[in-house]
């Protein structure tokens, strides 16, 4: 047992909330309904998909929609748990109690931070398997590869961006910014997408690929190229911002 | 209704959330959305219109406008300010530990929570009508076709849809004692329920998903386009401002049961 054992336990068992749960099961019911519902839709909705977004089977059809509402929640749940870091102690004004004890700021973000981002990674994970169940049996069979190498890229993509906004969130000193600023990271990743239905004339091919999440279902044979790569930088970029979020929360003045 | 509504508290909170930077965000948002919607539609692809006119009969200019300006624009904005404005009324105050202080003072938990609601909503409602008056008087120039009257009847419906938004939110919050659970319960709701509004268009055999949903009858009028009349606009203002009330009312019973 190290000397911080028991307070990182009880952080462990702080940041466990029903929330997660629920947010689960929503995206688990989402899945399960759009499944239901989206072959009875009439052929006016695969034609759209097909012309509009090159997307052709409904197995497709239901995975490109549900890869955003994984995408959608598990941020929306993580920012709000990342709050929890910096922005709420300061708001209500705790976080000098925390680091007056023998704790150092970086054993708090750790002991913090921790199991934030691997109860987002969870909710990421068990979304996508129920999304994955789900249409496989209730649609109808699809790439697997392709959905194990989409799903992967997502809880990565996850990952990194919960790593993102816990830097940028040690700059503010009030949720309500913290919240304008997750707002802005949806609108800029979501965007092209909705843009794309749109304007697809304004896309090159190079900006085709920042078509999330159409461009999971696009680009198959080279995900499985360029996949690792992709993740290996994903990774790379979220511990360099954990770094840096190191170096922030040290020289952060208390009070 | 009304006599539950404290108004020189109603008066101050309205004006001090008009001036706060919740409201001066969302109506840039409204404003900028407004700003941006003619260029998506510049040249709006076949598939596009072809799909627009499946669902509302009307593939015109003006209708895949409003299907855009409705469905990407106003209703994925509502999900959120609705949760912004509201999810964290009487939720906030409990969770600083200040809700004693205010309950101390001659006005009761339902006034408070009741008064609060609609000065977000009388707030939500004035950014609204500034965005709706500012497309009225600009889109004529940018969107071929453009026909202003059917926009503000559109836009009038519309309206109580998102202050359903508001009143829904403030409900909820009413559940959780965490300011983040309110928020993520309102948003996910909404979201819900604004994703599942365009449904019974798709598949008429849907529709009891459409009758259960206010967000769809804020935008049922679609198929009507061709021959409004005052009755279709009327019918649906008043089945919302239902709704609305409803959402309010279970807030207050909410409230009402509250133990400080």
């Amino acid at each position: 047992m190290g000397r911080l054992s028991a307070y990182r336990l009880y952080e462990w068992s702080f940041a466990k909330r029903p929330d997660h749960l629920y947010a689960i099961a929503y995206t688990a019911s989402l899945a399960v309904f759009t499944s239901l519902a989206l072959p009875h839709m009439p052929s006016v909705i695969p034609r759209f998909f097909q012309r509009a977004l090159q997307i052709g089977t409904w197995a497709d059809i239901a995975l490109f929609n549900l890869y955003a509402a994984t995408y959608v929640i598990t941020l929306l749940v993580g920012a709000l748990d990342l709050l929890r870091v910096w922005i709420l102690p300061v708001e209500e004004g705790y976080l000098s109690l925390y680091l007056s004890k023998p704790i150092s700021p970086t054993e708090y973000l750790r002991a913090r931070l921790g199991p934030i981002l691997a109860n987002g990674i969870l909710i990421a994970l068990a979304s996508q398997a129920a999304v994955g169940l789900a249409v496989w049996h209730m649609i109808g069979p699809f790439d697997r590869a392709q959905f194990l190498w989409s799903s992967g890229l997502i809880v990565v993509l996850i990952l990194f961006i919960l790593c993102l906004y816990n830097y940028l969130f040690l700059f503010l000193r009030e949720s309500y910014y913290a919240m304008v600023i997750s707002l802005a990271v949806w609108t800029v990743t979501l965007g092209p997408g909705a843009l794309y239905v749109y304007r697809p004339d304004i896309f090159s091919p190079v900006a085709r690929a920042f078509v999330f999440p159409a461009n999971l279902l696009w680009y198959q044979s080279p995900i499985q190229t360029y996949g690792i790569a992709v993740t290996w930088s994903l990774l790379a970029g979220s511990v360099l911002l954990l770094w840096l979020a190191k170096i922030k929360l040290g020289r952060a003045p208390l009070g | 209704m009304t006599g539950i509504i404290a108004w020189p508290f109603f008066r101050r909170e309205f004006s001090a959330l008009l001036k706060s930077r919740k409201s001066q965000t969302m109506g840039l948002i409204l404003l900028y959305t407004l700003a941006a919607v003619p260029f998506l539609l510049q040249h709006p692809p076949p598939e596009v219109v072809e799909a627009v006119e499946s669902w509302f009969n009307n593939g015109s200019t003006f209708v895949v406008f409003v299907f855009v300006w409705i469905d990407l624009a106003l209703n994925k904005t509502i999900v959120l300010l609705g949760a912004l404005l509201s999810a964290g009324i009487v939720v906030d105050e409990r969770a600083r530990n200040i809700l004693t202080l205010y309950l101390s003072k001659p006005i009761r938990p339902e006034s408070y929570y009741a008064s609060k609601t609609a000065a977000a909503v009388v707030v939500f409602a004035w950014w609204y009508g500034v965005t709706a008056i500012a497309g009225t008087l600009t889109l004529p120039y940018r969107i071929e076709g453009f026909q202003p009257v059917t926009f503000l009847a559109i836009s009038s419906i519309h309206l109580f849809a998102g202050t359903f938004a508001v009143c829904l939110s403030s409900a909820l919050s009413q559940s959780f004692e965490r300011r983040r659970s309110a928020f993520l319960a309102s948003m996910l709701a909404i979201m819900l329920l604004v994703g599942l509004a365009f449904v019974p268009f798709y598949d008429h055999d849907l529709w009891v998903i459409g009758a259960l949903n206010p967000f769809f009858h804020a935008i049922s009028i679609f198929s009507e386009l061709d021959h409004l009349t005052y009755g279709h606009v009327i019918s649906r203002i008043l089945l919302l401002l239902g709704w609305n009330v409803a959402a309010i009312g279970f807030g207050i019973h909410k409230v009402s049961k509250l133990e400080v």
